[in-house]
C-alpha cells in the first residue's frame, strides 16, 4: 500500500490538446475537486506535463475523474522535454488524424489499456521512475471528459501491518439511496446522493526509527488531497481528504514501535449516475 | 408507468451567483491592482459573471454554463462549499391576492480561494474578497435543480429559481445569503403607484377658475386627470406652465356613459400638490395591472397575454372604472385589485414572470395524486376562521376622491348561502367583509361576492404531504388536482375513492438528506361542477334588488350546469329603461334556469316617465315643445338560456311560490298649446301646457316635467303636472286650458282660447301610456300664430324577453302577471 506524500504537477507546464476555448488546464493541478477540467472528446485528449529539470516520479494518480468510462488511457514518461515529433516528423505527419503518427515516447510506458469501467473515479499508478522531464497522459474515446486532479510526486510505502478490518473504500461506491414507498411498502421511487466515506487507517507496529515516513505522510494528507494504492491494480485506489491524523501511541511492549492512527474521508467511485 | 430511467434518480442543486464587472479596469481609491468588479474600478461594468456553488455530496462537475466569457479557472470551478440551503417558493394565498414572495437562503463556508474575476490572489478567503469587491445586495442569485438518471451522462435541469439577494453576511468563516424573487420590489416601502407627481399651485386658485398655474408644465398632458386637495379636474390644454381645465365640477364619463367620477370643487391655495391621477375608464384588470407593473419598474416579469386569458376566461367583463388618486404603495394597490376579483398572483420562477390564476370553484382538476402512488405523509388540518358563508362589499363611488367611508359607497353587494348555515351543517353565519372598491363595477361585486362564498362556504382543509420530484413532475403552484387518499373515503367506506378537490398552493422543496423531496401544500374545496355535466346550484337572492345578472350572481360559471334561483321576500326592480331588472347573461348555452319567486315578491322593471311640456311667447316660433315619454323597462331577459318562472304555481322545490309581476307601464305622453290672437290693433295670446303620467313600474316613473314662461302671454300659462305611477299603477296625465279676453279703445275684443289634455291613459299594469291631445282657439280675432306639440306616450316593457322562457303561473293566478310588450314564450297555467 503506498500513499502520497507529495504532489509537483504544479510545478509543470501543463498543456491539453486539443485545448478548450475557455477551460484552463492548469484546474487540474490543486487537489480542489471544485475546479474540473471538463471538455468533450472528439477522438482523444493529451494531457502533457513538462517539468523544468528532471524529477522523480513516484506516482501518478488521476482523481475525480471519468476517464475509466472512456475506452482507453495511455500513460507515458519520458525524459525528453518536447514530444519527440517535434525533432522528426513530417509536416504531413503533423497534419494527420491518426494520433498514434504524432505520440512517439521515449519514456515508460506506464499504462496502455483498455478501459471501459464505470466504477473507478480515481486511478493510481506506482510509476517509480527518475530522470523524468515530461508525463502524457492520453485518453481516447468520446463524450464528456472530467478531471479533478492529475497528482504527481512521490509516495510513502505504508508499514506493513496495517489493522485487520481496515477499510477498503474502492471497494463500495459513494453513494446512499432511499426509496420512497406506497401504502403497501413497495418501492415507488428511487433516489440516492454521493456521500463521503469514513476511514481509519492504523498502523499497530510503526517503526519509530522510521518515523519520518509516516510523519511526512501524514503532514502531506493532512494539508493535501492525497491518494492510496492499494496494490499493482490502478483501480484499487482511492483519494482521501478531510485528513485528522492522531498522535502516534507508544507501544505497550516497546518505545521503538508506536501505533499510529489517521483518520480521513475516501473518495474512490461513485455509480454511473453519479458521474 | 414508470420507465427505468425515470424511477432511478440523483439529484443535486447548483447555485449560481451573477454580478456584473468591468473587462476594463483603473482601480479607484489607493488599490494598486485592477480587480474587474464595479466597486473597485473608475468604470462602470460592461459584462456579467457567475460564480458555482453546490453540496459535497452533488456529483463531481464542471459549471452547467460558461462562468465567465474568457478562457478562466472560473470556467471549471463549482465550489463544494454549500453546507445548507432552503428555499421556501411562493405560497398562494387563495382570495388575497398576492402570494408570499419566494424566498432562499444559502450557507457556505469559507475557504481558501479566489472569486475573481479576471485576477485571482493567493491571500484571504474567498467569500472575503467576495464582499470586499462587491455589493451583493440585489444581485442575481440562480438555484439550479438537476437530476442524473442511470442512463444518462448529462445531467437534466429539472428547474431553476432566481432571486435576488436582500442580506450577505460573512460570520465566523460561514457566509450566508438571504434572498427574494423577483416581485420584492412590490413589498412595504417599495414603489408607489400613481408615481407622484412633483407638481404645485403656484398661486391661489378660487373654485371656478379654469386656468391652473402649476412649477412644471411639462410633467402633464392634455386629458390628464389631476387632483388638488379633493378635487379632480381634467385637463383640457396647455400653454407652457398654465393648464386650463375642463369646467370644474363637471361629471367624467366613460364612453359608455358610466361615471368615472364627480368631483366637489373648492378653493386651493398657493404650493398645494398637483397629482396626475390614473383613470380607468372602461379599462380591463389586465391592462391596469400591466400599467402598475411597468411604472414601478417590473414591466420585465408581465406576462399580459396569460393574465389577460385568465382573467377573461372568469370574467369577461373585469372593466375597471373611476381613478387612481393618491400615490399608494403598489403592493397594497395590486392586493386589492387582485382580491376584488379573486384573482391569485405570483411568480413563476420557470418563466420569470408574475402569472395570475382566478380562486375560483369552477376550475377543473388536471390530474389525480394518489397517496398510493405519488405522496405520503398526508396530514389534514382546518383553521378557525376559514369558512365564510357570506361576503359583501361597498362599491359605486361616484366622488372618487372622497374617503373610504362606506358613506361615500352607494351600494352593498351581498351574497351568501343559507344552506351551509342551517343547523344541519355548520349552524352559524361567517361573515367576510371586503374592502370597499372605488372601481368595481355591480357585476364584478356580484362575482366576487358569490364566489368567494362558492370557494369558502364550506371550511377548507389544509393538505400537507410529501412528493418526490419525479412524483411531483410538472405539477406547479396553481394547479387544481384531485387528491385520493386512504382517509378520505366514501359513505360506504371505499378508500382511494372519494377525491378531494384541492388547489396546489405551495410546493417547497426539501433540500435536506437523500434525494430531492418536495414538502406540497393544497387547499382543498368543494367543487361546483358534479363529475357529471349539468350539476346542480341554488342560489337565494333576497331583498331589493335591481339589475339582476344571473351568471354573475352564479360566480360566473364556465360550464353548463342547472342553476335555481329563489327570490325570496325580494322587491325587483331595474334602474334605467333599457337595462332589465333580471337577465340570464353570458350561461353556457346548455345550462338551464330555473326561477323561484317566494315570500310576496314584486317584480317589475323601471316605469316609464311622462312627458314634459313648455310653453313659452307664442308671438315666437317654437313656443310650445313637448319631448317623448320613456318606454316603460323590461323585466326578464333570457339571452336564449333555457329558463323557468315560477311565479304562482303551488310549491316548488320546497318553496311556496308568491309574486306579483307587473311589466313596466310606459309613461304618459304630454302636450303644450299657444296661440297668439289679434283683431287689429289688439291681441292676445294664451298658452297651456301637461305633462304625462309616470308609468307603473320598480321604480315607478315621474310625471314629465313642466315649464312657462309669461313673457308677452295675455294671460298666465296653465301648467298641470301629471302623476308619478305606482308600482302596480299608471301616473294619471294632467288637463289644462287657458282662456283670455283683450280689448283695446274701441275695437272689438280679442278672444282666444288654449286647451291640452293629457289624461287619455295611465300607464299601468303593462299598459302602453296614454296619448295627448291639445287645441287653439280664436274666438274673436285672427290668429296670428299657432303652436301645438304632442309628445308620443312611452310604450309598456314586456315581462318576457328573449327566447326559451316557460312561465309557470295558475290560471287562478293570472290576475298576479301582467305581460306586457312580452317576446313569444310559454304560458304554462295548471
Amino acid at each position: 500500500m503506498i500513499a502520497s506524500i507529495t504532489n509537483i504537477a504544479s510545478t509543470s507546464t501543463i498543456t491539453a490538446l486539443p485545448d478548450s476555448a475557455l477551460q484552463d488546464i492548469n484546474v487540474i493541478t490543486d487537489g480542489d475537486y471544485s475546479s474540473v477540467y471538463t471538455d468533450t472528446l472528439a477522438g482523444q485528449v493529451t494531457i502533457t506535463f513538462v517539468f523544468p529539470a528532471e524529477i522523480y516520479v513516484g506516482y501518478i494518480a488521476i482523481g475525480g475523474s471519468n476517464i475509466a468510462k472512456k475506452d482507453s488511457i495511455q500513460v507515458t514518461t519520458s525524459n525528453e522535454p518536447e514530444p519527440i515529433y517535434w525533432q522528426t516528423v513530417s509536416s504531413e505527419q503533423l497534419v494527420s488524424n491518426d494520433p498514434f503518427d504524432l505520440t512517439v515516447s521515449l519514456g515508460g510506458t506506464v499504462d496502455d489499456s483498455q478501459l471501459g469501467k464505470n466504477e473507478s473515479n480515481v486511478l493510481m499508478y506506482k510509476v517509480d521512475t527518475a530522470g523524468v522531464r515530461r508525463v502524457t497522459v492520453i485518453v481516447k474515446g468520446t463524450g464528456q471528459i472530467s478531471i479533478a486532479e492529475i497528482a504527481i510526486g512521490e509516495y510513502y510505502e505504508i508499514p506493513r501491518g496495517e489493522q485487520s478490518g481496515y477499510n477498503r473504500p474502492w471497494t463500495v461506491p459513494n453513494i446512499k439511496a432511499r426509496s420512497a414507498v406506497g401504502l403497501n411498502n413497495s418501492p415507488i421511487n428511487l433516489s440516492y446522493e454521493s456521500r463521503s466515506l469514513k476511514c481509519v487507517l492504523t498502523v499497530p507496529n510503526n517503526i519509530i526509527r522510521d518515523f519520518d515516513g509516516w510523519y511526512n505522510f501524514i503532514n502531506f494528507a493532512a494539508n493535501n488531497t492525497f491518494y492510496i494504492l492499494e496494490d499493482g491494480d490502478k483501480t484499487h485506489s482511492y483519494a482521501g481528504f478531510n485528513a485528522v491524523p492522531a498522535m502516534t501511541k507508544a507501544h505497550a511492549q516497546t518505545r521503538s514501535l508506536g501505533v499510529s492512527t489517521i483518520n480521513f474521508n475516501a473518495f474512490a467511485k461513485s455509480t454511473e449516475a453519479l458521474f | 408507468m414508470t420507465i427505468k430511467e425515470n424511477f432511478k434518480q440523483s439529484h443535486f442543486v447548483v447555485y449560481e451567483l451573477v454580478l456584473p464587472y468591468c473587462t476594463v479596469c483603473t482601480p479607484v481609491g489607493d488599490l494598486t491592482e485592477a480587480w474587474h468588479t464595479p466597486v473597485t474600478c473608475e468604470e462602470s461594468s460592461d459584462s456579467e459573471y457567475s460564480l458555482f456553488f453546490t453540496r459535497n455530496a452533488a456529483p463531481i462537475m464542471s459549471p452547467p454554463s460558461t462562468a465567465i466569457g474568457i478562457k478562466s479557472q472560473l470556467n471549471s470551478s463549482v465550489w463544494r462549499c454549500v453546507s445548507s440551503a432552503s428555499e421556501s417558493t411562493a405560497r398562494l394565498k387563495p382570495g388575497e391576492g398576492m402570494a408570499s414572495r419566494g424566498t432562499m437562503s444559502l450557507t457556505m463556508t469559507d475557504f481558501e480561494g479566489d472569486p475573481g474575476p479576471i485576477n485571482f490572489s493567493e491571500d484571504g478567503t474567498f467569500f472575503g474578497k467576495l464582499k470586499a469587491r462587491n455589493v451583493l445586495d440585489g444581485k442575481k442569485i440562480i438555484t439550479h435543480y438537476y437530476t442524473i438518471t442511470p442512463e444518462s451522462e448529462t445531467p437534466v435541469e429539472v428547474s431553476a429559481s432566481t432571486h435576488f439577494i436582500e442580506k450577505a453576511t460573512l460570520t465566523k468563516g460561514k457566509f450566508s445569503i438571504s434572498a427574494k424573487d423577483a416581485l420584492k420590489d412590490l413589498e412595504a416601502f417599495s414603489q408607489q403607484f400613481p408615481i407622484p407627481t412633483e407638481a404645485k399651485l403656484t398661486v391661489d386658485i378660487d373654485d371656478v377658475t379654469t386656468t391652473i398655474p402649476v412649477d412644471d408644465g411639462s410633467l402633464f398632458t392634455a386629458e390628464d386627470v389631476i387632483i388638488i386637495d379633493k378635487e379632480l379636474m381634467r385637463i383640457q390644454s396647455i400653454n407652457v406652465n398654465n393648464l386650463t381645465v375642463y369646467t370644474r365640477g363637471s361629471e367624467y364619463q366613460a364612453v359608455d356613459t358610466t361615471t368615472i367620477y364627480k368631483t366637489n370643487t373648492n378653493n386651493h391655495t398657493i404650493d398645494s400638490t398637483v397629482q396626475i391621477c390614473y383613470v380607468m375608464s372602461k379599462t380591463f384588470l389586465s391592462n391596469v395591472l400591466q400599467d402598475i407593473f411597468n411604472a414601478v419598474g417590473l414591466s420585465a416579469y408581465v406576462d399580459f397575454t396569460q393574465w389577460d386569458d385568465e382573467i377573461s376566461d372568469w370574467n369577461e367583463n373585469a372593466f375597471l372604472y373611476g381613478v387612481f388618486h393618491s400615490p399608494t404603495e403598489a403592493d397594497e394597490l395590486i392586493n386589492h385589485l387582485l382580491t376584488d376579483y379573486m384573482i391569485d398572483m405570483w411568480l413563476d420562477q420557470p418563466i420569470q414572470k408574475a402569472v395570475v390564476s382566478a380562486t375560483t370553484a369552477w376550475k377543473q382538476s388536471i390530474r389525480t395524486i394518489t397517496e398510493e402512488n405519488d405522496l405520503s405523509d398526508l396530514r389534514t388540518s382546518t383553521s378557525a376562521n376559514t369558512r365564510f358563508s357570506r361576503a359583501y362589499i361597498y362599491n359605486k363611488k361616484d366622488f372618487q376622491a372622497e374617503n373610504e367611508d362606506e358613506t361615500n359607497y352607494s351600494q352593498l353587494t351581498l351574497h351568501k348561502d343559507i344552506t351551509t348555515e342551517s343547523s344541519d351543517l355548520y349552524g352559524s353565519i361567517k361573515v367576510k367583509e371586503f374592502e370597499p372598491s372605488n372601481f368595481i363595477t355591480p357585476d364584478s361585486a356580484f362575482i366576487l361576492v358569490s364566489r368567494y362564498v362558492q370557494r369558502f362556504a364550506r371550511t377548507p382543509e389544509e393538505l400537507s404531504f410529501k412528493m418526490e420530484e419525479r412524483k411531483l413532475a410538472n405539477s406547479r403552484i396553481g394547479d387544481v388536482v384531485d387528491i385520493v387518499t386512504r382517509d378520505s373515503q366514501t359513505p360506504s367506506g371505499e378508500f382511494l375513492q372519494a377525491r378531494i378537490r384541492s388547489q396546489l398552493i405551495e410546493i417547497k422543496p426539501n433540500l435536506n438528506g437523500v434525494g430531492r423531496m418536495y414538502d406540497v401544500k393544497a387547499l382543498s374545496y368543494v367543487p361546483l361542477i358534479a363529475s357529471t355535466p349539468g350539476g346542480d346550484l341554488t342560489i337565494f337572492i333576497s331583498g331589493t334588488v335591481f339589475d339582476v345578472n344571473l351568471y354573475a350572481r352564479a360566480g360566473a360559471p364556465p360550464e353548463p350546469l342547472n342553476v335555481t334561483f329563489v327570490f325570496d321576500e325580494c322587491t325587483i326592480g331595474s334602474t334605467a329603461n333599457n337595462v332589465p331588472s333580471i337577465r340570464a347573461g353570458a350561461f353556457d348555452a346548455a345550462s338551464v334556469i330555473k326561477l323561484i319567486f317566494t315570500n310576496s315578491s314584486k317584480v317589475s322593471a323601471r316605469g316609464g316617465d311622462g312627458g314634459d311640456a313648455s310653453v313659452t311667447n307664442s308671438r315666437f316660433a317654437g313656443a310650445a315643445t313637448t319631448t317623448n315619454a320613456t318606454d316603460g323597462g323590461d323585466i326578464y331577459q333570457s339571452d336564449g338560456i333555457e329558463s323557468e318562472l315560477y311565479l304562482n304555481y303551488g310549491t316548488v322545490d320546497t318553496y311556496v311560490t308568491d309574486c306579483e309581476m307587473y311589466a313596466a307601464g310606459g309613461g304618459g305622453g304630454s302636450s303644450a298649446a299657444t296661440t297668439y290672437v289679434t283683431d287689429d290693433p289688439a291681441g292676445v295670446s294664451v298658452g297651456v301646457a301637461t305633462s304625462g303620467g309616470g308609468g307603473s313600474g320598480i321604480p315607478s316613473g315621474s310625471a314629465g316635467a313642466l315649464s312657462g314662461f309669461v313673457g308677452e302671454l295675455e294671460s298666465p300659462p296653465d301648467i298641470q303636472t301629471g302623476q308619478d305611477g305606482t308600482f302596480n299603477g299608471g301616473g294619471i296625465g294632467a288637463t289644462a286650458t287657458n282662456f283670455a279676453t283683450q280689448t283695446i279703445g274701441t275695437a272689438p275684443p280679442v278672444t282666444a282660447t288654449a286647451q291640452a289634455d293629457s289624461s287619455s291613459g295611465d300607464g299601468r299594469w303593462g299598459l302602453d301610456g296614454g296619448f295627448s291631445t291639445a287645441t287653439t282657439t280664436a274666438i274673436e280675432g285672427t290668429k296670428q300664430t299657432d303652436f301645438v306639440s304632442i309628445s308620443n306616450a312611452g310604450l309598456a316593457g314586456g315581462a318576457i324577453k328573449g327566447a326559451n322562457v316557460t312561465v309557470f303561473n295558475l290560471a287562478a293566478e293570472a290576475s298576479k302577471f301582467r305581460d306586457g310588450n312580452s317576446d313569444s314564450y310559454v304560458l304554462i297555467t295548471v
